[in-house]
């Protein structure tokens, strides 16, 4: 194959540039894998601990474990609130008892998954008078102090209120809640002037009520209590029609979400005691994590010697980026707050890692396509001219898997959700690995030896893959035996 | 030494689409008649899917040891407990979905199965029966309690509902947008086909091998359906810029464009195919039943991608386009006769469509 090297030798960079850029990107590699994986404890550092951020990333029940509690579920609770206390009606408080129960396992999942344990799972033990809820949250700090708010459950209860000074009475001693806690949709943390307040989300039937009433109030007060116990009376100024309301107090972060919490659980429309609780291991068993990362390790090093046994230097630079990949991805994965990371996760992270390598496998094929037939250019000028014209199937794929992810992440629930970013993250930074790293790698290989062919060959085939359209024999022979189709055929005749 | 080249350059393979289409055909009806001996061995259209605990739920047990949970011998002690109980529970032909170590200080052995029977007394008399043969078996020295109970799906109607929904969802914006993007609606609707035909094959293969369907599954088809489209994308790519290579004013057959994109997509097809599921393979081998409940079906999906972005999908597509053009002719034939005028300016506008 001709090679017009020294011609094309300005363009490329100089050998002492190449060799800086490479020791900078060795370096960080290195320096990035410690940080990855290996802890430094007792000072190693100097003045602190420094844990390595790959054992950082959160972890999914299936993984690691987590936490577990059994609530009792209290029926007589229910039937005196409910049916003050009458025992006769079995059936439809048997009816109304499980369809409570459903309704609580559905919110349980609602509020934990607002506090952030995307992974949690809530199930149903047990049937008729013995159920039980059982929830299970990943491995989390605080989990018994959750675990003891949801036991502790606060009714929320909003009244007409007499307001004079400090002092807040009901209008009305005997009156009924105009909105209750059963009513409320989510308890949240917000932040308003500076201030942090309890955002209180209504319900469908909440958010009717909640409206009739402000508009009946307009101009008096709305008093909200907690438990009975006065917390505060705005005073109504106009109908809230779009069920939200906010509580103001003076609330460190704790407090309020602690209050949020009890609101939540003051919804949950039974009473729950809490059973026992314990620490718990991972559902795929405890060698979970090493099964991925030994998969994840073997997978990479099969990618390298495919790589590499195809494509040289080209496939020792997309294996360098793949690395860069691989530890940007741990690296981006372990500083986002709201990636929980599960088993389908890891198999996300295997897969990026080999749809990485496939954007730079349709790159180098088409250098390879470029470096062969009649037309051979030289090794720069297919690289660039393959970069250049892969763009756009690289682009497609790129855009159609991110519009995927988008749709998860924004209409799917929680563990999906989760999903759904992992994928989001991996394709930004499998693009950037890809389509910069790698390709800077090359141009500084190139900067040494850019004419042996042991290096570049490609081991190219010698098959046409060029398309003649003018007077071509492949034009004629597929003309020829697609006699079959004779409308095509027309048109064919050049 | 001859070299083996996989390659399909100068072959037809539009052409025999028929033979195409016979295979996901072909798998499907496999899995339906599998389904069928699996409904009618067990007696129960239920049992034709292995629908495992996190959708239908199953039963849990709890076998408190006086095990220290913080010493060295905690995993033997834990793994000897275990083995009884898969040995009981096998007797009763039950399936152990998950098995988890729990407990503070003492060690726990939870174990969750499905369930025994669809009535739930005589499932409660069966895990009855379980729970006094391990009291038996197991030495009553290490045992504080064992308690079993039924537990409830894990996965929430939700879930599903929601998943299939931004499914639904991002497969319309992904036809929307690849059909702005190649400016072809065929190439669109060839694409959304070769992903569903993905999805369907892998849930064939599913039933036909009888893989529990657990949570991750919704996992193993989501990411399926995120990363089969890639190929197919890939392909089309190669055969809008074969067209647009067209010198102007020419066409040539829709068939032979594609076919030569095909080829020349080949090696990487092959290529990315072994590269992302290297690393799923070696998972499906070295990890635990539950684990490979999840990597077998992402492992069909990527090959079932692989041969609908190859054969399929390029072969609906010059179907459709094929039908299409001579659509077009014809009615660009029948208007000839009445006014000349108007039929050159209608070969002038099809020609830049």
């Amino acid at each position: 194959m001709n090679k017009n090297t020294t011609k094309l030798k300005s363009k490329g960079l100089s050998k002492g540039w190449s060799i800086a850029i490479l020791v900078i990107f060795a370096i960080l590699l290195i320096l990035g894998a410690v940080f990855a994986f290996v802890p430094l404890e007792n000072g190693e550092l100097g003045v602190y601990d420094y844990f390595n951020f790959a054992g950082n990333i959160k972890l999914g029940l299936d993984l690691k474990g987590g936490v577990y509690a059994v609530f009792d579920i209290d029926k007589e609770d229910f039937i005196k609130n409910k049916y003050e206390g009458d025992t006769t009606k079995t059936e439809e408080v048997n009816y109304a008892f499980n369809s409570a129960v459903q309704g609580t396992v559905s919110r349980l999942t609602d509020l934990l998954t607002s506090r952030g344990y995307t992974e949690a799972q809530v199930t149903v033990n047990g049937t008729g008078d013995n159920q039980k809820i059982r929830v299970e949250v990943p491995d989390v700090e605080d989990s018994d102090e959750l675990f003891a708010l949801i036991a502790k459950p606060a009714t929320l209860a909003m009244y007409e209120a007499n307001v004079s000074g400090n002092e807040i009475t009901k209008a009305d001693p005997n009156a009924k809640p105009l909105v209750s806690g059963a009513d409320i949709q989510t308890a949240s943390v917000g932040m308003q002037d500076g201030q942090y307040v309890i955002q209180l989300k209504f319900n469908r039937n909440g958010t009717k009520k909640f409206a009739e009433a402000t508009t009946n109030l307009t101009g008096k007060y709305l008093g909200i209590f907690l438990d009975g116990r006065a917390i505060m009376a705005p005073q109504v100024n106009s109908a809230i029609t779009n069920g939200q309301a906010v509580i103001t107090g003076d609330y460190t972060y704790e407090t309020a979400n602690q209050y949020a919490i009890q609101i939540q659980s003051g919804a949950l429309g039974v009473k729950l005691n809490m059973d026992s609780s314990s620490v718990i291991s991972a559902t795929l068993g405890k060698n979970a994590i090493n099964h991925g990362l030994i998969a994840g390790g073997v997978g990479l090093l099969i990618i390298f010697v495919i790589m590499i046994a195809r494509y040289r230097m080209l496939g020792v630079a997309a294996s360098l980026s793949l690395i860069f990949f691989a530890l940007t991805y741990v690296f981006v994965l372990s500083i986002f707050p709201w990636v929980q990371l599960t088993l389908p996760g890891i198999a996300g992270i295997l897969l990026s890692i080999g749809m990485a390598v496939d954007a730079n496998v349709i790159i180098f094929e088409r250098t390879r396509e470029l470096m062969s037939g009649n037309n051979a250019r030289d090794i720069r000028a297919s690289i660039s001219q393959g970069f250049k014209n892969s763009l756009s199937a690289i682009i497609d794929g790129n855009v159609t898997t991110l519009i995927g992810a988008i749709v998860l992440a924004i209409v799917a629930i929680s563990s999906i959700k989760g999903f759904a970013i992992t994928l989001l993250i991996g394709i930004v930074i499998s693009l950037v690995s890809a389509l910069l790293v790698c390709r800077l790698l090359i141009k500084c290989f190139l900067a040494f030896n850019d004419s042996s062919t042991t290096l570049y060959g490609l081991n190219v085939k010698e098959i046409d893959y060029t398309i003649d359209y003018k007077n071509s024999a492949p034009v004629k022979s597929e003309k020829a035996a697609d006699k079959n189709n004779n409308s095509d055929k027309a048109e064919v005749n050049v | 030494m001859k070299k083996i080249n996989f390659t399909l350059a100068g072959k037809k393979i539009v052409e025999k689409w028929k033979y195409w289409v016979c295979v996901p055909l072909a798998i499907i009806l496999i899995a339906l008649i599998a389904f069928g001996i699996y409904a009618g061995v067990n007696k129960d259209a239920a049992q034709g899917i292995n629908i495992g605990i996190d959708f239908a739920g199953g039963n849990i047990i709890t076998i408190q040891t006086k095990f220290d949970a913080k010493a060295n011998d905690a995993d033997k002690n834990y793994d000897s407990v275990l083995k009884v109980v898969e040995e009981v529970l096998a007797e009763k032909n039950a399936k152990i979905s998950y098995d988890q170590m729990a407990g503070n200080n003492t060690i726990d052995v939870v174990v969750r199965f499905n369930s025994l029977s669809k009535d739930a007394e005589v499932n409660n008399e069966l895990t009855d029966e379980i729970v006094a043969t391990l009291n038996e078996r197991l030495d009553e020295n290490n045992i504080n309690k064992i308690t079993i109970e039924r537990n409830g799906p894990s996965v929430q109607k939700e879930l599903i509902i929601t998943a299939f929904l931004s499914v639904l969802i991002s497969t319309l914006l992904i036809l929307g947008y690849i059909i702005i993007r190649f400016r072809n609606i065929f190439t669109g609707l060839s694409a959304v086909i070769a992903l569903i035909h993905d999805v369907i094959i892998v849930f064939s293969l599913t039933v036909l091998f009888h893989i529990q369907i657990n949570s991750s599954f919704i996992a193993a088809i989501i990411t399926i359906i995120a990363y089969s489209i890639n190929n197919t994308i890939v392909l089309f790519d190669r055969v809008r810029e074969n067209q647009n290579a067209l010198p102007v004013g020419e066409t040539v057959n829709n068939n032979m464009i594609v076919n030569k994109s095909i080829a020349q997509t080949l090696s990487r097809s092959i290529l990315t195919t072994i590269t992302t599921m290297a690393a799923i393979v070696i998972l499906a081998i070295i990890g635990v039943s539950s684990i490979r409940e999840f990597a077998l079906p992402v492992l069909f999906g990527l090959i079932a991608g692989t041969f609908s972005s190859v054969f399929l999908a390029p072969s609906l597509y010059c179907l459709m386009k094929n039908a299409s053009d001579n659509y077009d002719k014809r009615n660009i034939n029948k208007v000839k006769k009445p006014k000349k005028e108007k039929e050159k300016k209608e070969v002038k506008d099809t020609a830049v469509v």
